[in-house]
């Protein structure tokens, strides 16, 4: 597929071209990458979004390191992320100018909390609440302005309706487009390969969004046209609580165990695409409710109910055989609702589910594959 | 069978006859039979200062809740439970309303773990019912899901759950909801301050925390149908005061040289402050004017539990269920003044701004600093340090608390470079004896215990 060559090509030259943006002056912000952060604040005022977290995950060397700053029991990506930026090999994790961290729980506060104590970089935070009432909505979007007023203070601009109306514009077009591609895998034949969507969707909070933007309808065109399709197998719905870059060896198990991983739903890692933004009226409060009102809830909301719901629903519209719940050790959230979920999705899709925890441990390996082969052998029965 | 612990707390003989159908039903319940009798009354005579009438009151206050608790359906009570951090004027309103209102957790930990040793059987129930072992969940919330799965403590018609602080809490009565059918009403909050702002509170999460208690405390009467008035609300705030402003007291007489008394025995005290229920009403402020009594007596008598001049520390909390875990702090030498978590600090004696309870309560909690950031209850062990003039910091911390995790190598590092103390940080877990050697730990305790004493020595 070009379009994957170009994206590939692209990102390759991505690292030495936020190295020229900063030097010319742009900020570069960087940011804990759920579902809570509207990326068209920072592109309405001239910065880079960079998601911090995105860039790496999966690595059992960075959660070591982390013991020394913060202990162990403490969800896996987000000790990770301490890692990460002690050992300085990232450039990305290096170059940014601030870390915006939007605090859903503990854990996310443990990453916010521990680069503030140990690092000399900025760290600014705001809250998501964990109901949807109209007074947790107004909460989250007292965030989003003071997050606003504090990105116009970084830059130097103003953020004006009009910029950020050609942001949201821009954004609503790159979750289409990846939600055109989503849908094409409710086919029988499935035109791309879940590895493959979720390179695309790490991708975009990588490159810049002009150019994913453009190279994602290129792509639309040309899996539209496709002739071959993705490795078939058992059809399974991947969720859980995190998704990170480079943490990609669950999905070569799957697959080698004649899986094929038709949907996702994570709360961290991957880009939202699912709720557009109305670029009318009072823009700001048309970004607080489609991210936090309109959006299906993580598992850190209280009652937590409509995800389980929505992935019941995801279970049929994608006619999947089997689910996969893949969790960072130490989530709390998701893992109280791994326990209730099976009997939820049992009854509302008739399928089953394998629950898998991961420390980013390559020892972890041959136990996931031996779990998961029994999985997918199971769901052919 | 029981009559000799029962004593030792506090229980008076006409008493005795006159609840025991009430004890043998709730003994049956709980599974406590003649060996464990025996072993409440080796551990009570162990650990605890059974000699003070105000610890043979405060063991009887937690035995008789344990009690109650069990019965309380039974006995045709509406129940709710609360959870950490809850206003404990709003538990002491439903409570003086005829509801029983109680975290079941810190009845449990208090009584069937401190006094019977016999908490390990409910957290298995835990571990097999959505909880599993080497996930490091919060033993707090096991004990909850284990008291109500194993059927000893009835299952509630509702609970009341300020989760913002831990997220596991909220997420572990969701799951009752759903594994239950236990209604929640839910008081949320964010923990998103920037690092310095502490003390100061900013505005919009006051004032978001305060709404959302208002309005949990009006759902919260809806659903059980129980009409709180004013005069009772007024009531549960003058009670709770009554409580608090005896243990001012009692900080107070805490900074005589040689400590006074255990930490284990006043932690009796901590716990039931934080959560008065109908008995702790009752008899509670009783109790502590006793302890206050008590403490000034052995003063009076230059009477210790550690020698006179042992390095001081202030620490975090003792053990919910563990009385060997304290005992054995201080049998290492160190005086263990405060803890930095119950301790009213000046800063939190100053005249509120604000005029509503909803408001003021939520400036009290979180002028704690443990529910407003990392660096709030790190500054506030500071705080605590500088104000009990401690040697060092002993931060025995609940390992299976996320937010405590948080903080813990960051309160050595800061504490140690701003204080000029040490600081010793431990992992342990506040009910689960399987998770810790007393012994173990025994090695560390006393080595820094030994390295305060030269510090000490040297100064």
């Amino acid at each position: 597929m070009n379009a994957m060559e170009k994206i590939s090509s692209n990102l390759r030259n991505r690292v030495s071209d936020l190295k020229e943006q900063k030097r010319e002056g742009r900020k570069i912000i960087g940011y804990i990458p759920g579902k809570y952060l509207p990326e068209e604040l920072i592109l309405a005022c001239g910065a880079t979004p960079v998601p911090v977290s995105i860039f790496r995950g999966g690595d059992h060397e960075a959660v070591l390191i982390s013991g020394a700053y913060h202990p162990r029991w403490l969800d896996t990506f987000c000790r990770a992320q301490i890692g990460y930026k002690m050992l300085s090999e990232e450039a990305v994790y290096q170059m940014i100018d601030i870390l915006i961290a939007p605090i859903t729980d503990t854990n996310t506060r443990a990453i916010a909390d521990g680069w503030e104590y140990y690092t000399d970089l900025e760290i600014f935070r705001f809250g998501v609440p964990h109901r949807k009432t109209e007074r947790a909505l107004n909460y989250y979007l007292d965030g989003l302005n003071l997050f606003k007023e504090k990105l116009e203070v970084l830059t130097g601009t103003t953020i004006t309706d009009e910029a950020l109306k050609e942001a949201i514009d821009l954004c609503n077009r790159e979750r289409r487009l990846f939600r055109e591609i989503n849908v094409m895998r409710k086919s029988e034949t499935v035109p791309i390969s879940s590895l493959d969507f979720v390179t695309l969707n790490h991708s975009s909070f990588i490159a810049d969004k002009r150019f994913m933007v453009d190279a994602l309808e290129e792509l639309v065109s040309e899996l539209k046209t496709k002739q071959d399709s993705a490795p078939g197998g058992q059809r399974i719905l991947f969720t859980g609580s995190t998704l990170a870059l480079g943490d990609y060896t669950i999905f070569r198990l799957i697959e080698e165990a004649g899986g094929t991983v038709v949907t996702e739903e994570f709360a961290e890692g991957l880009r939202p695409y699912e709720v557009d933004v109305p670029a009318n009226g009072d823009l700001m409060r048309s970004l607080a409710e489609s991210y936090f009102t309109n959006q299906v809830c993580t598992a850190f909301f209280r009652p937590g109910r409509e995800r389980l719901d929505y992935l019941v629903d995801l279970s049929k519209e994608f006619k999947v055989d089997g689910v996969i719940w893949y969790q960072m050790m130490y989530r709390d959230s998701y893992d109280l609702e791994s326990y209730y979920f099976p009997q939820i999705l049992k009854k509302g899709a008739d399928v089953p589910m394998l629950k898998i925890e991961t420390d980013y441990d390559s020892a972890e390996t041959g136990q996931f594959r031996t779990r998961i082969e029994t999985f997918i052998e199971t769901t052919r029965r | 069978m029981y009559s000799e612990l029962l004593s030792l707390c506090g229980f008076e003989r006409d008493e005795i006859e006159r609840e025991r159908p009430r004890i043998d039903r709730a003994y049956e319940i709980l599974g406590i039979g003649e060996d464990d009798i025996k072993t409440a009354e080796e551990r009570v005579k162990t650990f605890f200062s059974v000699e003070l009438p105000s610890i043979r009151k405060v063991l009887g206050i937690w035995m008789k809740q344990l009690i109650d608790i069990v019965l309380t359906k039974e006995e045709g009570k509406k129940v709710i439970y609360t959870s950490f951090p809850c206003e404990n004027r709003i538990g002491a309103a439903f409570n003086l309303a005829g509801v029983y209102c109680q975290p079941p957790e810190i009845v449990f930990g208090m009584a069937l773990g401190q006094i019977f040793g016999k908490l390990v059987p409910i957290l298995e129930v835990a571990e097999q019912n959505g909880m599993p072992p080497g996930l490091g969940m919060c033993s707090f919330n096991s004990t909850r899901l284990g008291a109500i799965a194993s059927g000893m403590a009835p299952k509630p018609d509702l609970t009341i759950t300020s989760g913002f602080f831990c997220d596991q809490t909220a997420k572990t009565d969701d799951f009752l909801h759903e594994v239950y059918g236990v209604p929640n009403v839910f008081i949320d909050n964010c923990m998103d301050s920037s690092w310095d702002v502490y003390p100061t509170i900013p505005e919009n999460r006051l004032k978001y925390f305060a709404g959302e208690m208002k309005d949990a405390f009006s759902e919260a009467q809806d659903i059980l149908d129980v009409k709180i008035s004013d005069e009772t609300f007024h009531q549960a705030r003058v009670e709770a005061a009554k409580l608090w402003l005896g243990m001012g007291r009692v900080f107070e007489l805490m900074r005589a040289e040689p400590q006074p008394i255990s930490q284990v025995d006043l932690n009796l005290f901590y716990w039931m402050i934080g959560t008065p229920e109908s008995r702790i009403i009752a008899e509670g402020t009783e109790a502590i004017k006793l302890l206050a009594k008590d403490i000034k007596q052995r003063i009076d008598k230059g009477i210790g539990v550690v020698e006179k001049g042992a390095p001081r520390v202030v620490f975090f909390s003792p053990s919910i269920a563990d009385p060997a875990l304290g005992k054995m702090f201080e049998e290492t030498g160190l005086s263990i003044a405060s803890s930095a978590f119950f301790w009213l600090s000046p800063s939190e004696m100053v005249k509120s701004k604000y005029s509503t309870f909803e408001e003021k309560s939520v400036e009290s909690q979180m002028k704690k600093g443990v529910y407003h950031s990392s660096a709030g209850l790190v500054a506030r062990f500071r705080e605590a340090a500088e104000a009990w003039n401690a040697d060092g910091v002993f931060y025995y911390f609940h390992f299976s608390c996320r937010p405590l995790c948080i903080s813990s190598t960051i309160m050595k590092k800061d504490i140690e470079k701003k204080v000029g103390i040490p600081v010793l940080a431990l992992e342990g877990d506040f009910f689960d004896s399987r998770d810790y050697s007393v012994q173990a730990l025994r090695t560390r305790v006393e080595t820094f215990a030994e390295l305060l004493r030269a510090n000490k020595k040297a100064a």
